[in-house]
């Protein structure tokens, strides 16, 4: 028998659960880690369809940063966690086809490059490139008070929300103190930006799903420098490759993975203190759980009667909207990115580049079908074997549209979306796909209920708005996690969610449990 | 700091950004503070669709030939069995000796009657099977059977396959072809489909009664024609076996998709045949290939392997085991003869279910039924169920709760 005592459990192996995993086992505490599932990643997988591999999320990383010149997300998974990764920059930010409010069409392609993202956008708009200076700017303030921030969480107020050093962002960061929570179209307003350029720089909204004229600026504005600064980021062996080095990282750490293991209870004593994890594979004794679990399932599921949950809790779980929720469209052909005429890597066909009406959209199924396209061909040439190509279709919700289908119409509703989604694209785009699609598998919040166990198949966690910021949940990591001994993290967490997010997430939550363990 | 003027924003606007973390503890301290029990329609769909697992009661036996038995199952619980597509798959779970095994049974019923509460699978009993010979002689009416939910990537995609479509059989592999004859009649597959079904005899013939019902009610899309390889000039029938030239002759002039299921000795032959058809390779499509029977007549297999036992120590969560693993037997039947093997689907080595990591020693993983993800080769990872240990071996596994 080998041994079934740890310094600390890890409930979950999807981003989050993996790298509060490394952060704990690094500082030398013998760590298990388990997970639900046959393997482990979370949504950092991929499956196999006939010869074709498919990557199941990673459509673009971002703030990674550059070897010598890494972003935070970056910097703990390279500098900090050591990980050996082959990443991949796609020199582009995207293209976007659709129309503005005023009717214009843009068919555009924004570049990397703060320069070069502001030379083009006075090209596509004119008179927007002072805005779009003054924009990236703030947006640069942004990431570097967020950095700072980042690096000052641990120490804590009486109301337990984290001190910050006013002085310091007073006299380094005030356009950020100014700004930073506003919401996003009503800055972009008044720097001056041109409508058509706002519609333009809201077109990321398919992968965020929030309501940009709620929306706090720094939320876009720390990914939009991000992206061209850093560019966006793949890896070479998908999304699972990357979880395997991760992985790998952790065994070399002394870590121990334990698969297709559920935990059923996390146990305590009758004062309350952690004992353990009660699993389908046995009892772990511990005294500290960390749990990469949406926090409403962790305290109504998984936390004994025994550990007082804090009525603050159960009223902050309520008090969150769960988030967006995709449809995802993986294919592949059986031509080559040549042979069909493909040279862009994210390819935006939102139809209306008009936030508010996508928004509406996003909560019925007949009315959306603005999409977005990845093609991994384009930056990563072992994507697929020779001669064809995958890509990867993303439409996003705000509401649960798909609970209403029947068993019966739910494999019709698939298919005549992607029809629909398909036809936009290639009158879009001129890009003939439907005569060489040789797998093709549709995913739809059922199948990341499915997969990921979260409520409504919902993939980011919590929805941001203008109350529920990203800086206020920050500011609170710490009153958010009041158990002794017992923590979440994920995209339910402080950060929210995305790849860079959750693994910076679990990082953060990681070194809170090893403060714990010190006293 | 950045050197910008913000003309519009001054310092009251720090007060803005300080107040937020206020405005978001408002919003939680004004909401409810009972346990949330809340159930999601998304969720219950996505449990009903793809159920962990599924307790049957056997309610009809009914045999068709000798050796083959089709059941009928309704859930125990009263709940309709889940939906699934035709051509899809599930695992039953048997324990024999208190031993769990599992194996894929095709489905012979349509989707539709599901919704009627049943479910049909259907049973050949083969030489050396294991389970398909307990089942044939213990499983009765008011059995209780235990199932996975449906599996399984073999059936029509429409926006893949052609409309029409060429199903090329034999023997018991007709289950997946006869489930998707029935889908067609009921609507809830939409496509055409000319089946030619591969038997030695007229008397080896399975269905024939449910196949005409289903021609009947897809009203022109199915068409059946038995191929007999031991009966010749029986009418209606062709004799041989399906060839090019016989997939020819009735795909007619559309453009077509071939679906083939059926023994392994059918896909070694279809497979050159297919080659002499001009198609498309995304228009040819197998249902799974199953578990390689003598891996040592293929190419890369270390000969002085053959006929060895090898021992096969095994790391499972918190325990450690030691079991003998014959080279003639893949690792995953190893497992399932000591009574800890853990989750698994396919046997075929396409689904990844028992996916396990090798600590050391050498293993042999037949090139047909190596569906391992690349990151998995690269990081020493197999498919029990497809891979045959050559050395003796170091494995986790994952729980097999």
């Amino acid at each position: 028998m080998g041994n079934k005592k740890f310094d600390c459990v890890v409930i979950g192996a999807g981003l989050a659960g993996m790298s509060a995993a490394i952060t704990v086992a690094q500082a030398g505490k013998k760590v298990l880690l388990m997970d639900q599932h046959n393997l482990p990643g979370g949504c950092a997988s991929s499956f196999v369809r006939g010869r074709f591999e498919f990557d199941a999320s990673l459509h673009e990383y971002c703030g990674l940063g550059k070897p010598g010149d890494w972003g935070l997300p970056g910097k703990i998974m390279m500098e900090e966690h050591g990980l050996d990764i082959d990443w991949l920059w796609i020199p582009e930010m995207y293209r976007a086809i659709g129309t503005t409010r005023s009717g214009k069409h843009f068919d555009i392609t924004l570049p990397t490059g703060v320069e070069n993202v502001i030379k083009k956008m006075e090209e596509i708009v004119p008179g927007s490139e002072e805005p779009m200076r003054t924009f990236m700017a703030l947006a640069k303030e942004c990431v570097d008070a967020n950095d700072y921030f980042s690096q000052h969480m641990s120490t804590v107020k009486k109301d337990g929300m984290l001190k910050t050093d006013d002085v310091y962002f007073l006299t380094h960061f005030s356009n950020f103190l100014k700004v930073a929570e506003r919401p996003f179209n009503e800055v972009m307003r008044n720097i001056g930006m041109p409508e058509d350029a706002i519609d333009i720089l809201d077109v990321y909204w398919t992968y965020i799903g929030a309501d940009y004229s709620k929306m706090s600026f720094v939320h876009q504005a720390w990914m939009f420098y991000m992206y061209a600064q850093y560019e966006p980021t793949i890896n070479r062996s998908n999304a699972h490759g990357l979880t395997m080095r991760i992985i790998n990282r952790f065994r070399e750490l002394g870590g121990e993975l334990w698969l297709n293991t559920t935990a059923l209870k996390v146990c305590a004593d009758k004062e309350g203190n952690i004992t353990g994890v009660l699993t389908d594979a046995g009892m772990v004794e511990t005294n500290y759980v960390i749990a990469n679990v949406n926090p409403e399932i962790a305290y109504n599921k998984l936390l004994d009667e025994n550990v007082k949950v804090p009525e603050r809790e159960y009223k902050r779980v309520n008090a969150e909207k769960h988030g967006i929720r995709f449809f995802n469209a993986y294919v592949a052909c059986n031509k080559s990115i040549e042979e069909l005429g493909i040279k862009d890597y994210t390819i935006f066909m939102p139809g209306s580049f008009d936030n508010a009406k996508n928004i509406a959209d996003s909560k019925s199924y007949e009315d959306n079908t603005h999409s977005v396209v990845v093609i991994y061909n384009v930056i990563n040439p072992d994507a697929s074997p020779e001669g064809t190509c995958v890509m990867t279709f993303t439409i996003c919700y705000t509401e649960d549209v798909w609970g209403d289908f029947t068993q019966r119409e739910y494999a019709h509703k698939k298919e005549e979306l992607f029809r629909k989604v398909m036809d936009n694209f290639e009158k879009d785009t001129g890009i003939i796909i439907h005569d060489c699609i040789e797998e093709i598998e549709l995913a739809t919040p059922w199948t990341f209920s499915h997969f990921l166990n979260t409520p409504e198949g919902t993939t980011y966690g919590y929805m941001v708005d203008d109350k529920d910021t990203m800086l206020s949940r920050l500011m609170a990591i710490r009153k958010d996690q009041p158990i002794k001994g017992f923590k979440t993290c994920g995209a339910a967490g402080a950060r929210g969610d995305g790849y860079n997010m959750t693994y910076t997430n679990g990082n953060d939550i990681g070194k809170i449990i090893l403060e714990e363990m010190e006293g | 700091m950045a050197k910008v003027k913000l003309k519009k924003y001054g310092f009251k606007d720090i007060m803005y950004f300080t107040n937020k973390p206020k405005e978001r503890e408002a919003l939680i301290q004004n909401a409810p503070s009972y346990k949330t029990s809340a159930t999601f329609k998304c969720n219950e769909k996505a449990a009903e669709r793809h159920p962990a697992e599924q307790v049957f009661v056997i309610d009809k036996v009914i045999e068709r030939t000798e050796g083959v038995k089709t059941y009928r199952l309704r859930k125990k619980d009263g709940t309709n069995p889940a939906f699934f597509r035709a051509g899809q798959y599930v695992v039953v779970r048997q324990k024999i000796d208190g031993k769990l095994i599992a194996r894929p049974v095709s489905i012979s019923s349509g989707p539709e009657e599901t919704l009627n509460g049943t479910m049909d699978i259907t049973v050949k009993a083969v030489k050396d099977g294991f389970l398909s010979l307990y089942i044939m002689e213990n499983w009765k009416e008011g059995d209780e059977v235990v199932t996975s939910g449906p599996q399984g990537v073999f059936y029509y995609d429409g926006l893949r396959d052609q409309k029409k479509v060429v199903a090329c059989s034999g023997g018991s592999g007709i289950t997946p072809i006869l489930s998707m004859a029935k889908a067609i009649a009921s609507g809830d597959e939409d496509f055409s489909m000319t089946v030619l079904y591969g038997s030695k005899n007229q008397k080896e013939i399975l269905f024939a009664d449910e196949f005409a019902a289903a021609i009947e009610g897809a009203e022109g899309k199915v068409k059946l024609v038995n191929v007999l390889s031991e009966e010749e000039g029986v009418e209606g029938c062709e004799s041989g076996f399906i060839t090019a030239e016989l997939i020819r002759k009735y795909a007619g002039d559309e453009e077509y998709s071939l679906f083939a299921s059926g023994p392994q000795v059918m896909y070694e032959f279809l497979d050159k045949e297919v080659e002499k058809l001009d198609l498309d390779t995304r228009h040819y499509r197998k249902e799974i290939f199953g578990s390689v029977k003598q891996p040592w007549t293929l190419p890369g297999y270390p000969a002085e392997a053959k006929d060895k036992t090898f021992n096969l120590k095994v790391r499972m969560c918190a325990e450690e085991f030691e079991i003998p693993c014959a080279a003639n037997e893949t690792i995953l039947v190893a497992l399932e003869r000591a009574g800890i093997a853990g989750p698994n689907r396919c046997r075929g080595g396409i689904c990844g279910w028992c996916r396990s990591r090798l600590i050391s020693g050498e293993v042999f993983i037949p090139e047909i039924t190596d569906g391992r993800r690349g990151a998995d080769k690269e990081f020493g990872y197999i498919h029990p169920c497809a891979s045959f240990a050559t050395s003796d071996l170091e494995i986790e596994v994952p729980n097999n709760k």
